[in-house]
């Protein structure tokens, strides 16, 4: 049980940091990337993503994170609300 | 399988993981935005100046694109860098906005880079101090009033429990090529602004603001100073949402900003003077949710110089660097979304009318419906000191924009916006950059947006 827990542990490490030579090796799948530019390995979130996420995340609210870590994501929404704003207004 | 193989694949699973994931990983951000403006209009020339004469309609295209790139190896430290790349069609060669001879020319083989922003962010690991050196954005605590700009300086900030206060230090202005002229010390003008603000509770803070404009750039004479103190407030009391600041100013004058001229040169700001000033200004803006969208009320007053014994105009750091954005206005004060070339009815980028300073009253409302955006505004402005002009009535403007969302980030609209000139524009003797019977002003524009 032990052995078997322990190549699992080492499946996952490998396969949670080498997720481009998983999905290059399944050869029945379609590269959304090159097809449609979605999925990309290297892909960021815009910053209308970043904010929608930042929202989400502050919704969940104490059930899932502490204050602190909420403190944390309200100044990063206020960080990205900044962006936003130097992006699109003046000077 | 042994468990020393199990333990030897376990190894080697974690040796490749401690590869590909870095002990200094690098979070790359990059953002930006493209705007597109085709105007129609009988006011703008293209060239950052104003038609008010009946010279009929023309038509010109501008860009911009702004990129951004971050590089952040933690949340404690960061890299910020911002690039602009502004171009009107055909080119600009004559406006001192756009960069002599950009790319907007036939086959385009011209330099269009600006820098925004390039500066370091980072939390002092000792003290809990944010630090941004560099060349960073600044917004006063005045909305836009005294100046929002981007310039070169040192910011520190901490919280201390509902406190915030941050210092910012900036070098405004050199004097020539000369360098530091050692045994002095007096080449540059410089600005000192200390910014506190405090959460009474999670929906009102109240602040308090200093800045300290400082004259070093000749040698021959005393440090000249100009102060600018201030006080503001936000809150929300249930659907309204509102934001308000006061300020006076005192010590010596930004004659540049006190001219009797209209328009100044932009970039740096002009020497002080060792004329006294004492100024004032006051803004006022509200927002209250209505239906899909929002009542949006603001107003505005920055008191006027009338050109005879100490300066009574309100002196912001220097020209084009004033917004007062609440106000949603196209001709009677600037937009918040215009690029280069347009300009308020004068041919001002500059708030305060060559130092007569302004009032103004302005209100609208603003929805969304589905991928549907609009928006209608109202606003009246008068200079708050006429001086030579026979009426301070600027005028009354109405516009309004619809837009739809093409894509998640993608936007299109149109605008349109009508002056009707103030007999401060229609009578002898008129406001600088006026005609007399003049021609009311209008200006339609499509817009496209594209942010990420």
């Amino acid at each position: 049980m032990k052995k078997i827990a322990v190549m699992m542990l080492a499946a996952f490490s490998m396969a949670a940091t080498v997720p481009a030579f998983a999905a290059e090796m399944d050869k029945a799948t379609k590269d959304q990337c090159l097809l449609a530019s979605k999925g990309c390995a290297n892909e960021s979130k815009t910053i209308q993503q970043k904010i929608k996420a930042l929202d989400a995340e502050i919704k969940k609210g104490k059930k899932v994170y502490s204050a602190e870590e909420i403190k944390k994501l309200e100044a990063k929404m206020k960080e990205a609300e900044a962006i936003l704003d130097q992006l699109l207004k003046n000077p | 399988m042994n468990f020393k193989k199990t333990v030897a694949i376990a190894a080697a699973a974690g040796a490749l993981a401690a590869i590909s994931v870095p002990a200094m990983a690098l979070e790359n951000e990059f953002h930006g935005m493209y705007r597109l403006f085709g105007f129609a209009t009988n006011a703008l020339s293209g060239n950052a100046s104003f038609n008010t004469s009946d010279k009929g309609v023309d038509a010109f295209f501008e860009q911009r694109a702004r990129v951004q790139y971050i590089a952040k190896a933690s949340d404690d430290l960061k890299l910020v860098t911002h690039f602009e790349l502004d171009t009107k069609f055909g080119g600009a060669n004559t406006s001192s906005k756009y960069i002599n001879n950009d790319g907007g020319g036939l086959d385009a083989d011209k330099l269009t880079l600006e820098t925004k922003s390039v500066y370091l962010d980072f939390n002092c690991p000792i003290t809990g101090t944010n630090v941004k050196a560099g060349v960073q954005p600044y917004n006063d605590s005045f909305g836009g009033l005294f100046g929002n700009f981007d310039g070169t300086g040192v910011v520190l900030s901490k919280k201390f429990g509902g406190l915030s206060a941050s210092y910012g230090y900036f070098t405004v202005s050199q004097a020539g090529t000369t360098g530091v002229v050692f045994g002095n010390g007096k080449t540059a003008q410089d600005l000192n602004a200390l910014d506190l603000k405090y959460a009474l509770n999670k929906d009102l803070t109240v602040g308090a603001s200093y800045y300290m404009l400082l004259d070093q750039n000749d040698a021959g004479k005393a440090t000249l100073t100009n102060h600018t103190a201030g006080l503001n407030a936000a809150g929300k009391v249930g659907p309204v949402s509102l934001a308000g600041a006061l300020g006076m100013q005192f010590g010596k004058s930004n004659p540049g900003n006190a001219a009797t001229t209209l328009t100044f040169t932009g970039g740096s700001i002009p020497a002080l003077n060792n004329n006294g000033t004492t100024a004032i200004a006051a803004s006022l803006a509200a927002k209250i949710a209505a239906g899909t969208g929002s009542v949006n009320i603001a107003g505005l007053y920055l008191t006027g110089d009338d050109g005879a014994g100490y300066n009574k105009a309100w002196q912001p750091i220097g020209s084009g660097v004033t917004y007062f954005t609440p106000a949603n206005m196209w001709l009677l004060t600037r937009n918040a979304a215009t690029i280069n070339t347009s300009t308020a009815i004068g041919g001002t980028t500059d708030l305060t009318r060559g130092g007569r300073g302004i009032k103004g009253v302005f209100g609208g409302y603003e929805g969304t419906a589905d991928k549907v955006f609009y928006s209608g505004n109202v606003g009246y402005a008068a200079v708050a000191n006429k001086r030579t002009a026979s009426n301070a009535s600027i005028g009354t403007e109405l516009n309004a924009t619809v837009g739809y969302k093409l894509y998640a980030n993608l936007s299109a609209s149109v605008t349109g916006a009508y002056l009707i000139l103030g007999d401060g524009y229609k009578k002898a003797t008129t406001l600088p950059g006026g005609t007399v019977d003049g021609e009311n002003p209008f200006m339609t524009n499509i817009q496209l947006n594209y942010v990420f």
